[in-house]
């Protein structure tokens, strides 16, 4: 069970990343980006090719790239070529299909099982000691450390500040002399950084980079993205940082617990559109039970707000 | 200072809904000149001020703005020398960001990764102290929190927070209570003339129109068919005004909230 847990936390914390890419892009810059599948993709396949030519460490860089890319040509269809946003993210991730493949070599799979990985290199490094069993859990809390820290901390800079307000209100963004269009595109560019990113750890994690790995991760991180915002409602961007984190593991532990409780592991992507329809639709009949109520309230107590007005 | 030469503006043309918005303005504002500007619904004057501040370009015509042609200038890089108010106080300042991000923001201080310093935050406690609200002490505050007038409030500070060439402000106070409106004003007649700044103003207000500034504009249907300064104007009078829309526009001066007192 121990084992189990570990392995949900390991898996929990790499999705974390993507969850973090669209705390950047659907939360902060209220873009939907629907090229998270594609991006993640493109993460695993770049990180994956890299990775079997000889350059682990190389491979995380080049990953990251492939993410800062992919983010640009989304945000640039959808600010430059009058390309609605959802449309643009649609049209990317159908094109990174093609791309994917043809980066893995024309194959739909690549093995990593006798390959040199961020993984395999730090097991080395630990060696013997009494850490070697939590090698790969160390690592992927060192990479979501850092840029959980580059996050909390670029949101509160002059550049993430303009991010945050161009989702809030891009016409007092343009008032304050910031090209909104610019914004756009290095938000993107930053939060598929991080969804590439995600990619190509689960590919070194799994030690294999499948076509179909990012399939439905769109839906799984705003599930997690959306369990996460209620740990700390209305609380600053740090807090959101952190909650976005704590959405992703919780969603992986809970995940497998249900897998124990015999679940099929096919249902994973049904669950976590579930969870993103009760998480979006529960707030809205929320706020409409709220409006009835206190109609109802109008309406019983009439004499009140008579007596009031006269 | 501004100098406004032939502009036209047809919005869907060719179309059912084709609208000539602006018919040939001409207008030449001289710096420091408090322009007031009145008329209908429908009459142009928000257009005119979208014009100038690059919301959209216009057809014909040019705009120059203290020596420079800014006709196809973006609507960003004019706003470097244009401040702006809307009529709506929601419109300028983010709700979800504290007093302070915002103020960090439109003061454009520090580069591009640097965050809000000491020096910035006791910069802006001291502007915010001079409107006189309270603000000064809630700059953690979500800007959503304010009421209306103190979120237009915040962003008058912020459009002049480095003064700008140009002030426009599109009837600014019309969606306020009439005793803020009348402490927006006052902090905007504060700022205006304390910085010497070229400001034009549209209002529904008639008394202000002719109280503020030193020189009123009429519009009606996309063009400018009254405009008094100086002696003549401080010899006006509302009814005057009415009487004199009637008699040029052939029809009364009729907009949603217009006050005549």
């Amino acid at each position: 069970m121990a084992a189990l847990l570990q392995t949900a936390l390991e898996l929990g914390l790499i999705s974390s990343l993507t969850v973090l890419a669209l705390y950047l892009s659907y939360t902060m810059l209220n873009v939907c980006d629907l090229s998270t599948d594609g991006a993640f993709t493109m993460g695993a396949a770049v990180g994956a090719v890299v990775a079997i030519s000889g350059h682990p460490y190389l491979s995380i860089i080049a990953a990251i790239c492939a993410g800062v890319l992919s983010g640009f040509v989304v945000a640039f269809l959808q600010t430059k070529m009058g390309i609605d946003s959802l449309l643009a993210g649609i049209i990317v991730n159908t094109a990174a299909y093609s791309i994917n493949i043809a980066i893995m070599g024309n194959s739909s799979l690549l093995n990593m099982n006798s390959v040199e990985t961020v993984f395999s290199k730090f097991k080395g490094f630990l060696g013997g000691t009494a850490l070697a069993s939590y090698s790969k859990l160390i690592v992927i809390v060192l990479f979501v450390a850092i840029v959980c820290i580059l996050l909390a901390f670029f949101l509160r800079t002059r550049l993430g500040l303009a991010i945050r307000a161009t989702g809030d209100n891009p016409d007092m963004v343009k008032s304050s002399s910031i090209n909104t269009v610019v914004i756009t595109i290095v938000g993107l560019c930053i939060s598929n950084s991080f969804t590439a990113l995600s990619g190509c750890l689960l590919a070194q994690y799994n030690k294999s980079a499948n076509i179909d790995i990012g399939t439905g991760m769109l839906t799984v991180a705003l599930a997690s993205l959306l369990i996460g915002r209620m740990f700390f409602k209305k609380r600053g961007t740090g807090f959101g940082v952190i909650g976005a984190v704590l959405g992703a593991v919780l969603f992986r532990v809970v995940y497998t617990l249900a897998l124990r409780l015999n679940m099929p592991a096919s249902m994973l992507k049904l669950v976590s559109s579930v969870i993103v329809i009760i998480a979006i639709a529960g707030p809205y009949f929320a706020g409409k039970m709220k409006e009835k109520t206190m109609k109802r309230i109008a309406v019983s107590k009439p004499s009140e707000t008579e007596g009031k007005n006269a | 200072m501004l100098k406004i030469d032939h502009i036209s503006k047809v919005f869907n043309k060719g179309t059912v809904n084709e609208k000539q918005a602006l018919y040939d303005i001409n207008l030449n504002v001289n710096k420091g000149d408090f322009i007031s500007i009145i008329g209908s619904n429908g009459a142009g004057k928000s257009t005119l001020l979208n014009a100038i501040s690059g919301v959209f370009t216009v057809d014909e015509g040019s705009i120059v703005l203290d020596g420079t042609d800014i006709t196809d200038m973006a609507e960003h890089k004019r706003s470097t020398v244009i401040g702006r108010l809307f009529q709506d106080p929601m419109k300028g300042s983010a709700p979800s960001m504290s007093i302070e991000d915002n103020l960090y923001l439109a003061s454009g201080n520090n580069g591009w990764f640097a965050k809000i310093t000491a020096k910035d935050k006791k910069e802006f406690r001291e502007r915010l102290a001079l409107l006189n609200m309270g603000l000064e002490d809630r700059m953690k505050n979500p800007v959503g929190l304010l009421s209306g007038g103190q979120r237009q409030a915040l962003t008058l500070l912020m459009a002049t927070y480095h003064i700008p060439k140009l002030l426009l402000l599109d009837e600014h106070t019309a969606a306020l209570d009439p005793a803020t409106a009348e402490k927006v004003l006052e902090i905007t007649r504060k700022v205006v003339s304390e910085n010497n700044i070229t400001c034009l103003m549209i209002t529904h207000n008639m008394q202000s129109a002719l109280e503020l500034g030193n020189r009123t504009i009429m519009m009606n249907d996309g063009r400018i068919i009254y405009d008094v300064s100086g002696e003549e104007r401080t010899h006006t009078t509302v009814t005057d005004l009415l009487n004199l829309f009637k008699e040029k526009a052939g029809e009364s001066l009729t907009n949603d909230r217009m006050l005549l007192s």
